[in-house]
């Protein structure tokens, strides 16, 4: 194992998107948009991503992460 | 960490705003649409006070370290009492307050106590370890062997409950240590041979039995100064009276020590020998063939040859013989060092065809015997 790959190992630089069943967690996203009980809008650099649903609200606004619970119906990707 | 309560129009915005000035929201929770409940770094605090604008930011309380920082400081009487409490408790109960021996005799109760003090167990000390206890009981022990048999050293609370076994002695060793030299029998002292004891007769007294001859008990000035082992032998004038009776006929049967085996037929009482060897002997005989109709018999017999001594004595004769029977006897009873000093007869009569003679002896022989010293308050 590189010193690189032992490096992302402990500090995860990458984006990545957890999806579990009542909750979504977002590493390494840019910025956020626009969010609501129903739509939270979260960029990655020009990628947008719009998660949907019911009661959504943020738990955890971290730098490089963000934690959205709720019942989420749809999550879009695209430009 | 602590939690911060914001209220505001648009309250997602002010999140955004503090998202976008890189303050980290480790938890949120909404309370109402406009009211959320935010957990910041308290580093952090400052800076959201300078971004509320119109929003109402207000300090609920801390969690993490802080909140037990806080925790701590609030109960900090109570805390402190209860680590001063468990010390004291803890103090408390390594402590020796007493130190009881368990035994009648004052003098081993004082002698442990004395001993125990010498080995850092007294009262108002800390208790030792198990393993201390054992080194101090056989240091103890060691030191005090001829007084203590054992002890044990039992914990109870704050209390050391000690109990010990004095050493009896054995009677029969130790009893007979402390000694006089006595008379054994009444008679004259001839010499001593005294290794140890105090002389109190000396050669030409006169004793009576039970008359203490070496004494082990140390006098000065009249008073008892102490004990000691009288160890020795005292030879004394001891006067016998005999009486011994001799055959004026002398018949014996002596054995030569010659055995042969032989076979012996009978014939009604004749007696016919097979390998005869000797003229007069004496024979344990086995029967091999005996006959109730005819008087014949055959027997095997082992026999040893005897010597027949017949004599017969005048008066004279017989009264050395007595004498010198007399004489055997006596000094078939005397031990190394021991001797006949004179010998007399007194008297004779002749009774039954014997003759018996009255003699009188004076022997020297050991006369001292050992009497024990009983100790008062021992």
């Amino acid at each position: 194992m590189s010193l690189n790959s032992f490096r992302n190992y402990l500090l995860e630089t990458n984006f990545s998107m957890t999806v579990r069943k009542n909750n979504i967690s977002i590493l390494n996203y840019t910025r956020i948009g626009t969010f609501s009980s129903e739509e939270v809008n979260i960029y990655y650099e020009k990628e947008l991503i719009k998660i949907k649903g019911k009661g959504l609200s943020i738990n955890r606004l971290m730098c490089d992460e963000v934690l959205i619970t709720g019942d989420i119906k749809s999550i879009e990707m695209g430009a | 960490m602590i939690r911060i309560k914001i209220s505001g129009k648009n309250i997602e915005r002010f999140i955004k705003r503090l998202n976008t000035h890189g303050i980290n929201i480790h938890k949120l929770v909404y309370v109402n649409h406009d009211t959320i409940i935010i957990t910041i770094s308290k580093s952090d605090y400052d800076e959201v006070l300078k971004l509320k604008s119109i929003y109402e930011v207000s300090y609920v309380d801390s969690v993490g370290y802080l909140k037990k920082k806080a925790l701590f400081f609030k109960n900090r009487i109570l805390i402190l009492s209860f680590i001063v409490g468990l010390f004291i408790i803890y103090f408390l109960s390594n402590m020796v307050f007493s130190v009881e021996v368990i035994y009648n005799d004052s003098k081993i109760r004082e002698l442990l106590i004395e001993e125990l003090r010498n080995n850092g167990i007294y009262p108002h000390t800390f208790k030792k370890s198990y393993e201390k206890l054992e080194e101090i009981k056989a240091k103890i022990i060691s030191s005090n062997r001829d007084t203590l048999e054992w002890i044990e050293i039992e914990n109870v609370g704050t209390k050391y409950i000690v109990r010990v076994e004095e050493r009896k002695d054995n009677p029969s060793t130790t009893k007979g240590k402390i000694r006089d030299i006595v008379a054994k029998t009444d008679a004259r002292i001839i010499s001593l041979d005294i290794s140890s004891g105090s002389i109190v007769r000396h050669s030409g007294d006169y004793v009576k039995k039970g008359d203490v001859i070496v004494s082990g008990t140390i006098m000065l000035n009249e008073n008892i100064k102490g004990y000691t082992v009288s160890d020795g032998k005292v030879y004394g004038e001891v006067w016998y009276k005999t009486s011994v009776s001799y055959p004026l006929y002398y018949y014996e049967e002596r054995d030569t020590n010659r055995k042969n085996n032989a076979f012996v037929f009978t014939f009604l009482s004749k007696r016919f020998e097979l390998f005869k060897k000797f003229d007069k002997s004496k024979s344990d005989e086995i029967v091999l063939l005996d006959s109730y109709l005819l008087p014949i018999k055959l027997s095997y017999e082992r026999q040893k040859e005897v010597k027949i001594i017949e004599q017969i004595y005048t008066y004279e004769e017989a009264l050395n013989k007595a004498l010198e029977l007399s004489r055997s006897k006596i000094e078939a009873k005397l031990k190394v060092g021991e001797y006949i000093i004179s010998e007399k007869y007194l008297s004779y009569s002749e009774k039954d065809s014997k003759i018996e003679v009255e003699v009188f002896y004076s022997i020297c022989e050991e006369i001292g015997e050992y009497q024990n010293i009983i100790v008062e308050g021992e």
